[in-house]
């Protein structure tokens, strides 16, 4: 347990301190299931077991200690195999490993607490009460409850992760029946999703197949996006924001004597979609680097199609990312807006006569979806069209399919956004 | 290394013309190993690259007269003739009888875009053509005079 303990809080520090992103911080070495599990327990339940910890500690303690209290609290409450006062103890004794034993009878006292279930909760009347029990920030759930109204902002806060992985098979390299084929006889227990791919956990037997480039992890809704563009065989496609290159190489499987650009501002981006595309064996794409927010004047009217997947807040993306409101803020929606504006009508130009544009993110709020699509709109340049490859999911109410549909967090799915725009 | 999908017909992307090969990069190279796997774990004479899936002016042939990589293969000279059953790893359990030179020459690039020169005769000299013909979105079908199934 203790070595358990001491992984997670080295992982659970590098995202704090260095706002390292918990799925890199992650994949660095082998990490236990049971510090996996500590981690993600402890970003998705942060605020609870911040407002648990700030109740019975009046002064906060030095970041180590504090991040070692929060992995000890989730562990109390929600492991039930461990009993309680094995955790104090093992989290005792993770405070001299960590060097500092002196606060070995601090961490006791404040544990021994919480085990006793000597500490308050809010209660339903309070107005904090759905910020600590989903542990979201208030500005999340007001302004969800400002969009989607009471119902759906409960909805979309009490949606569970299930912890697994979301698998595409490399269609250049091997089929779905050799795939599920190997995971079978590994073991394994998976299923295949509405979308074509396979949700699994990520064992060594997937994460070997992964790196021979048999399957790669993609989300539902990369995959969703790049199907929405309606490829054909021979489409030329422009993906504007592509790093780490995940859609175009999709993109370049389902139109393979097409040619995809993967355009990507940044250099040592570039180098992942490159990586990415060798892995994938995907000969069709060509990474270009450019800044999607200046026009490129020889790229106007030369694409059948144009994926502006753009950079986004990705507060859609909780489920998987749970530090993501640690990152970021509500001040970052406004200003991504902008940014957002610029990529969308440099993509609009490039479209030809008749292609179609996809504009998608990993968010939940109107300023970075529907608005600033509504902008490109107005020019009477476009239309919204039909999105085939999202018939086949289901989305509760927002299910009305027009051109413009926003995905709520559930399942394997994230929230996200999709804008299947057609050019008259 | 890794043994790639092979493109059945009617796939459009076999009657596709391919493209020059204007850089000899590691991807060049990765491309060329795999389809060196995957025409030996098929047990072919040969390979085009269009058959798995790839736009681009490069096969494999592999014969009793040895492995070759050809990039950018030109035919310069052909002479005689040869009638013969030929089969393809893209048409499954079928065979047909083509007509090819006897001897041929061709100019192509090597994986590192030198220029090498092969002359050859026979079997390897059919199965050349038959490679050649997949860059241009030929398939051999087009050109049998008649085609069996299975043996």
């Amino acid at each position: 347990m203790k070595k358990h303990i001491l992984q997670a809080h080295r992982i659970l520090l590098r995202i704090e301190s260095q706002n390292a992103y918990s799925n890199m911080a992650m994949y660095d070495g082998d990490v236990s299931d049971m510090a996996t599990l500590l981690v993600y327990g402890v970003l998705e339940n942060s605020i609870r077991i911040d407002y648990i910890l700030n109740s019975l500690v009046s002064k906060k303690p030095q970041r180590a200690i504090n991040v070692l209290l929060k992995i000890g609290v989730y562990a109390i409450e929600n492991l039930v195999d461990v009993p309680k006062f094995a955790i104090v103890s093992e989290c005792v004794e993770s405070a001299k490993a960590l060097g500092k034993s002196g606060a070995g009878g601090f961490v006791n006292a404040v544990l021994k607490k919480v085990s006793g279930g000597d500490y308050s909760l809010p209660k339903e009347i309070d107005g904090d009460y759905l910020s600590v029990t989903y542990s979201k920030p208030q500005w999340f759930i007001n302004k969800l409850t400002n969009q989607y109204g009471y119902d759906t902002m409960l909805e979309i806060i009490s949606a569970k992760s299930e912890r697994l992985e979301h698998i595409r098979v490399n269609s250049r390299l091997t089929d779905m029946q050799s795939i599920t084929d190997e995971l079978k006889a590994c073991g394994e227990s998976f299923r295949i999703s509405d979308v074509g791919g396979i949700v699994a956990r990520a064992t060594e037997a997937v994460k070997k197949m992964f790196n021979r480039g048999l399957v790669t992890f993609q989300s539902p809704s990369s995959m969703l996006a790049v199907q929405a563009l309606g490829l054909n065989e021979a489409s030329d496609m422009l993906d504007i924001c592509s790093a780490p290159g995940g859609k175009a190489v999709y993109a370049s499987e389902l139109c393979k004597s097409g040619e995809i650009t993967a355009c990507e501002l940044h250099s040592h981006r570039i180098k992942l979609i490159d990586k990415y595309v060798k892995r994938m064996r995907a000969e069709n794409v060509n990474s270009v680097q450019c800044d999607a927010t200046e026009l490129k004047t020889d790229w106007i009217n030369k694409f059948d199609r144009v994926l502006a997947d753009v950079p986004c807040s990705c507060f859609g993306t909780f489920l998987k990312h749970p530090d993501v409101f640690m990152s970021r803020g509500e001040e970052e929606i406004t200003a991504l807006s902008k940014v957002q504006k610029k990529i969308i009508s440099n993509a609009a130009r490039y479209v030809k006569q008749g292609g179609i544009l996809v504009y998608s993110t990993c968010t939940l709020f109107d300023e970075e979806n529907f608005s600033v699509v509504n902008e490109l709109l107005q020019r009477r340049e476009f239309e919204l069209s039909h999105i085939e490859a999202l018939d086949k999911i289901d989305n509760g109410k927002y299910s009305n399919n027009n051109g413009s549909v926003q995905i709520l967090p559930h399942a394997e799915y994230d929230g996200f956004y999709i804008a299947k725009l057609r050019k008259l | 290394m890794a043994k790639r999908i092979i493109v059945k017909v009617p796939d459009p992307i076999l009657g596709k013309k391919c493209r020059e090969v204007d850089t000899f990069d590691e991807r060049l190279w990765t491309l060329l190993d795999d389809m060196k796997d995957t025409v030996k774990a098929a047990n072919g004479a040969g390979l085009a690259a269009p058959q798995v899936a790839v736009l681009k002016r490069v096969c494999v042939v592999d014969t009793e007269d040895g492995y070759f990589e050809l990039i950018n293969p030109v035919v310069r000279f052909q002479s005689g003739a040869q009638t013969g059953v030929e089969g393809c790893l893209s048409v499954p359990k079928k065979y047909g009888t083509v007509t090819r030179p006897m001897k041929i020459s061709v100019l192509a690039k090597d994986r590192f875009g030198q220029d090498v020169k092969y002359k050859v005769s026979g079997f390897t000299a059919r199965a050349f053509m038959h490679e050649i013909d997949h860059l241009d979105g030929i398939v051999y079908t087009s050109k049998a005079i008649d085609m069996t199934d299975g043996e």
